[in-house]
């Protein structure tokens, strides 16, 4: 029964991500802003993903869009994919805990891993590949997370209520 | 009877779940370190890469590609009728640029010929449209629809009507990757037509300026002069205008590029004849 319900909202986040994902490498060059807004709710997604629908598949999902995002965002292999695998793998150590928390918190908390997320993306293409570290890009993308993050997570909330 | 089959199902479930598990990790690092180490292998993956993921991304975000362009349009046709005016005195300019460089290109080829000199133009390789744009805090790229089946291959020119667009960066059989010349990581050498002084320039962090990063004998610029690539590498053919100096500094200059990389359509790439 439950997993008959998680099934459908699952295939939709797919959609989601993949509609995300494309907008994301698929730059509209007018509107540079959209382009960061899409990488910020992909990240979103893949984290809600990752704690709410975990299972052995999302291995393979977090595999091939980090791999995407890596190919047309650095050109490099890399940043994305390694810090999506290991996200996976800590969501998968630490989901058991989040059970006892408030809606609020987890919020905060998924908004806390994808700034994260995104700062450790920045990092490692920094050592791997001396890409430079840009702040002001950074701050961008951190406050846009905030910005989009909780009407997003508002949205999820009732995809997963009425599906 | 039963209870066994299951117990063996299970575990056969739990076996396969470990070795798919290990096997992504171990695909990750792999992957990973042939970026690093082995070219061949990393570009090919690149390619294949890009090949498969680009067609489907575009048609997925097409939507949103045509809503934006219907919005552009109709901003355009609000100021229609003050651009057809512009347009107008436009063309009585241009009308009489082109008298003039109808009758200097007469005399250039007359010179040309009295001078036994070799010509310095292009050879346009193909022109190709841009099937995807790339601009974030790590790179600003584009692909385009020309790769190695058209005879573009890695470290080639790519211009627009208006200048130098960037370099090709990876190829494969139907798309390449063109790094702009407003990327951090380029490096473009450039002349200043006012004094023949060379430099080097390449992108800024927000991509919207180049920057000098080298300026040869300390010569600096005066803003509102223009910088054409020198054809000191190889890669960049002389005299194809990359930008105009706006602002000069102690020690480097800021540079705004001719091209406008927000609406690039359709560009060439282009070698030394």
């Amino acid at each position: 029964m439950h997993l008959s319900q998680y099934y459908n909202s699952f295939i939709i986040y797919n959609i989601l991500l993949i509609i995300f994902f494309s907008l994301t490498v698929n730059g509209v060059p007018l509107f540079p802003i959209l382009n960061i807004i899409c990488y910020s709710i992909f990240h979103f997604l893949i984290i809600y993903l990752g704690i709410y629908y975990y299972r052995k598949k999302l291995y393979l999902i977090y595999f091939l869009y980090g791999l995407g995002l890596d190919l047309f965002w650095i050109n490099e292999i890399g940043p994305h994919l390694i810090t999506f695998m290991f996200a996976l793998s800590i969501f998968y150590l630490t989901f058991k805990y989040l059970n006892n928390l408030r809606k609020l918190n987890i919020y905060l908390m998924l908004l806390m891993t994808q700034i994260t997320m995104i700062l450790f993306e920045m990092f490692i293409s920094q050592m791997m590949f001396g890409f430079s570290f840009n702040l002001s890009y950074f701050l961008k993308i951190a406050l846009l997370s905030i910005i989009f993050s909780y009407p997003i997570f508002i949205i999820f909330s009732k995809i997963d209520r009425v599906i | 009877m039963l209870s066994k089959n299951r117990f063996t199902s299970a575990t056969k479930k739990k076996t396969f779940s470990g070795v798919y598990l290990s096997v992504l990790f171990v695909l990750t690092f792999l992957l990973i370190s042939f970026n690093k180490t082995d070219y061949y292998i990393a570009n090919k993956i690149k390619h294949v890469g890009i090949d498969i993921i680009s067609p489907i991304t575009k048609i997925i975000s097409s939507p949103v590609t045509i809503v934006t362009n219907i919005g552009l349009r109709l901003n355009n046709i609000r100021y229609l009728e003050g651009e057809n005016l512009k347009l107008k005195q436009e063309i009585i300019r241009l009308k009489k640029w082109q008298t003039l460089a109808i009758k200097n290109t007469g005399e250039n080829r007359v010179f040309k010929r009295l001078l036994n000199s070799t010509s310095n133009e292009i050879e346009i390789i193909k022109t190709a449209s841009v099937i995807n744009q790339t601009t974030n805090l790590y790179v600003n790229a584009i692909t385009i629809n020309a790769g190695l089946e058209h005879k573009v291959k890695e470290d080639l020119a790519v211009i627009n009507e208006k200048g130098l667009v960037g370099k090709t960066i990876t190829s494969s059989n139907q798309n390449s990757k063109v790094l702009l010349i407003n990327d951090q990581n380029s490096s473009v050498p450039v002349k200043n037509l006012s004094d023949k002084s060379y430099s080097i320039v390449r992108g800024t962090a927000n991509g919207k300026y180049l920057i000098s990063a080298f300026i040869k004998d300390e010569t600096l610029p005066k803003v509102g002069d223009l910088l054409v690539t020198s054809g000191n590498a190889k890669i960049f053919p002389r005299d194809i205008l990359v930008g105009k100096v706006i602002l000069v500094r102690e020690d480097d200059y800021l540079a705004i590029p001719y091209v406008d990389f927000k609406n690039l359509g359709y560009v060439q790439v282009i070698k030394s004849k």
